[in-house]
């Protein structure tokens, strides 16, 4: 990357990881909930019901990520740099190489560049990246040949459904090359319990996907704090049907079992001490 | 300066605020979260807009959701720990279950199967000692025996399918089921009998509409005063009494509630070679100002993982090590019944129904909406179903092997919430020492060091383990007794929702940190007033109503041994939180 375009780099770097980030988050969410999009149809396994990027839980999950995981920023450079093979070899999106920014696609910029460039610059890497950084170290260790596919910025988008197990089997079980990137670029309390940060990273952005699929978050106007329309994951799962809004009650009353309304104190403990 | 500081609006601290604002002492109550004074309008019930950890309204982090992150805690393996800040703590989303503690983790138990439970970490107090303890909540809150839907309706089938008895005592004496004892206003009027919202009005309507959103906060019904919600939160229960117990207690003051302040250190001296405690410096989380106030007492509620925190952050002794040690969680796991009926799951009470099973554990059956049936279903120790295991994937009754439940087999499971019927196992774990809170290596945040939180998963007691793979056993055999056409265990990994022990009380001064009386051993003045001043797991039972037991006689013990008052339990009757006295003098606070 010759100096002199630097500035032109750092123009869409950060939009460019973003991306990087909706698309492996996308991958994630069609692996929890599947649907009839490009991702899920990347995965080879789709459904003709609405899934999870339907329900925008890649939107969801980018920003509870960035959000819950509030480590210090230094902490969040030194893991984007440890995960930093997560965006070898993938281009710049093609959506933002229009104009005067195709020179940096004639000179062969990568990702891996503009992430760099972020580092070097020392700018705030939001938890999201890393955590799509991770994911897609993970996938190209599952099948290097994942760079390339229908998914242009995520490795992981490109695995198949099984082989994204097989990536989060590795990040679960903390395999020791993922253990080892952590250890060689990250501060003292993070590579020590570089294990326990990968097991608990695979863990909530497993837990974490299907609560988004199913949540109100795409149709939630936060002004309001109303859905507007019915969730996909309503629809899907037939919760209240016709309703956009939480019910106040249900006619589900049906008794008290045996008739018994109140219980006491058991003869063999009345009497107190 | 204060008779007493309650560090912690919770489910136990507002217990001694209120027992003691009672007396008459001037009480002090801060709360690290903020307070929902206008709860119908605060809570939307959307389960993101509630429950998401970064930003939902019942997270655990600061007031302004939408420009401060939440505290970041240290969870050094596949955990996830749900705490919860504001005004009634974890008992915001609580369901409300309040059975009492199996009897065989106290220490007059001597019944055939005393063995059966956690020996070596026994409460140093008889059961019989509680009880009247017990009694006295459960007028106050109050507990009501649950009514029934049709998801209880199935799950009483299947007990009685496999040969339970049920049990009709308040108290667990062997293996039996029985519907909850819950700290819910029972329906009353069109309560549970409409889904019309203009009919589900107070005082049209009273008690549980069965609306389905114990976890996303109890707003029902509509236009009722604060403090006859159906669900009993200590936010409308107990600390309601607090702010007005010169309303409804003869000699009764006011407490003083202080939200958003987030207390990071206990005050002490040295005082004849003794450490006294001498009050609390808090952080204003709005405004970033210090403030310190002394009292003659302080009262430690603020959870089994920021309690051992405060404790550690603020340099007070810890002779034997075993502050933040003991952190027993149930072992929780879950199973879900797949039914070719309609079951209801979405609606009604949380929770209404249980079995117990003396020396193992308890189960509940448990109804969620979509998002958070979508998150029990990936929460798992056994990675994902068909794909790999982690090396654990247990098989038993269930279909297959334990483990998430993922794409397509997600979307078929989740194809109609309302046939599932979902089932919390509650396991009668030990007390071990590895299992604990430490300071965190990690920079403190603006209130200090924070927690890490560390479970060795797989390297429980033999007994521990023993006792969650037969209450799965038990679980899925009631599934199938109700007719359930498919039945998935998830095999969780570390939730603790169920917390208690970490500053726990017993016999031996090398094990624990509180005496009898839940007074610190080595701080002179300090109590502990939550779960983690419990000595064991219960046995399984659900932990508030135990919690706020023992709250209440630890209330009786300060009164007497700081203040020179006489024990109330017993000699009075409590006045029930609903009273319309509480309910007048809230419209002046």
């Amino acid at each position: 990357m010759p100096d002199s375009l630097e500035w032109l780099l750092e123009q869409i770097a950060r939009p460019a990881l973003d991306l990087l980030a909706y698309e492996t988050f996308a991958g994630l969410a069609t692996f929890a909930v599947p649907g009839p999009d490009r991702f899920s149809r990347a995965q080879a396994l789709t459904s003709a019901s609405a899934g999870g990027v339907e329900a925008k839980a890649p939107e969801l999950l980018m920003h509870t990520f960035d959000t819950y995981l509030a480590l210090p920023d230094s902490y969040l450079q030194a893991l984007a740099a440890a995960f930093r093979t997560g965006a070898a070899d993938l281009g710049l999106p093609d959506s933002l190489l229009g104009g005067l920014f195709s020179v940096l696609e004639t000179i062969g910029a990568t990702l891996d560049d503009a992430l760099e460039l972020l580092l070097a610059n020392d700018a705030s890497i939001p938890a999201a990246i890393v955590c799509a950084l991770l994911m897609n170290v993970a996938a190209t260790q599952v099948r290097p040949t994942a760079v390339i596919g229908p998914v242009a910025s995520s490795p992981f988008a490109n695995l198949t459904w099984a082989e994204k197990g097989q990536a989060f089997q590795r990040i679960e079980q903390a395999d020791p090359t993922l253990v080892a990137l952590i250890d060689a670029n990250a501060p003292q309390p993070l590579r020590e319990g570089a294990s326990g940060l990968l097991r608990f990273l695979g863990n909530v952005l497993l837990v974490v996907a299907p609560f988004a699929a199913y949540s109100e978050f795409g149709v939630f106007d936060r002004a309001s704090r109303r859905a507007t329309r019915r969730p996909v994951g309503w629809e899907l799962s037939r919760y209240m049907p016709g309703r956009t809004t939480p019910a106040d009650g249900w006619p589900e009353f049906i008794g008290y079992y045996q008739g018994r309304t109140a219980v006491q104190t058991a003869p063999e403990y009345a009497g107190g001490m | 300066m204060r008779d007493v500081i309650v560090i912690g609006a919770g489910g136990g601290g507002p217990v001694v605020a209120k027992e003691l604002a009672a007396r008459g002492l001037d009480v002090l109550l801060l709360e690290a979260g903020p307070h929902h004074e206008n709860i119908e309008q605060d809570w939307s019930r959307y389960e993101n807009d509630c429950n998401n950890p970064a930003d939902g309204y019942f997270r655990w982090g600061p007031r302004d959701r939408a420009r401060q992150p939440p505290w970041f805690r240290e969870l050094p393996q596949n955990s996830f720990v749900w705490q919860l800040a504001g005004v009634g703590g974890t008992t915001q989303h609580y369901f409300a279950n309040s059975p009492r503690a199996m009897p065989g983790v106290f220490s007059d138990y001597d019944g055939p199967d005393a063995a059966a439970y956690d020996v070596a970490h026994r409460f140093p107090l008889g059961y019989r000692e509680l009880i009247p303890y017990y009694e006295w909540v459960e007028a106050t809150l109050p507990v009501q025996t649950a009514a029934m839907g049709t998801k209880e309706a199935i799950f009483f089938r299947g007990c009685e399918g496999v040969g339970l008895p049920v049990n009709a005592t308040k108290d667990i004496l062997t293996d039996s089921f029985r519907p909850q004892e819950n700290a819910i206003l029972q329906p009353h009027g069109t309560a549970g009998r409409t889904s019309d919202s203009s009919q589900l009005l107070f005082p049209q309507a009273q008690g549980c509409t069965f609306c389905g959103y114990c976890f996303q906060g109890c707003i029902e019904p509509r236009r009722s005063p604060r403090n006859q919600k159906a669900k009993r939160s200590t936010n409308v229960s107990y600390v309601p009494m607090a702010l007005t117990a010169d309303a409804w207690a003869p000699g009764g003051r006011r407490a003083t509630l202080i939200a958003d302040a987030f207390v990071t250190r206990i005050l002490s001296e040295q005082v004849g070679g003794r450490t006294v405690a001498r009050g609390v410096r808090w952080r204003d989380t709005r405004s970033g100002e210090t403030h310190e106030e002394t009292a003659q007492v302080v009262v430690l509620s603020a959870g089994c993982t920021e309690g051992p925190r405060l404790w550690l952050n603020s340099g007070l002794p810890n002779p034997n090590d075993w502050v933040g040690r003991g952190y027993t969680d149930h072992f929780i796991d879950w199973q879900i019944g797949v039914f070719d009926e309609y079951t209801g799951n979405s609606k009604g009470a949380s929770s209404s129904a249980r079995a117990d099973f003396p020396g193992r554990g308890a189960i509940e059956q448990v109804g969620l909406p979509p998002a958070l049936t979508g998150f029990a279903s990936g929460f798992s120790d056994s990675g994902v179903r068909g794909l790999y295991d982690n090396g654990r994937g247990p098989v038993g009754r269930w279909d297959g092997k334990a483990g998430r439940v993922y794409g397509a087999e997600l979307k078929e499971l989740l194809s109609d919430i309302d046939r599932l019927v979902q089932v919390l196992v509650l396991t009668d774990d030990d007390v071990e020492p590895d299992n604990r809170v430490v300071r965190s290596l990690f920079p403190p945040d603006e209130h200090g060091p924070i927690p890490r939180v560390v479970f060795r998963q797989r390297q429980r007691t033999a007994r521990t383990l023993a006792n969650r793979e037969f209450l799965n056993d038990r679980t899925a055999a009631i599934l199938r007794a109700a007719g359930a056409r498919r039945v998935l265990r998830i095999d969780f990994s570390p939730l603790p929702l169920h917390v208690h022990s970490t500053l726990r009380m017993g016999h031996d001064p090398a094990d624990s940190v509180l005496d009898a009386n839940a007074e610190a051993r080595w701080v002179d003045g300090l109590y502990v007033a939550d779960n983690a001043a419990l000595a064991n797991a219960l046995g399984g039972p659900n932990p508030t109503l135990t919690n706020q037991a023992l709250a209440t006689r630890t209330a009786e013990r300060i009164f007497a041994r700081w203040f020179g008052g006489e024990p109330w339990v017993g000699d009075e009757s409590p006045v029930v939180s609903t009273d319309p006295r509480v309910s007048a003098a809230l419209t002046l606070v």
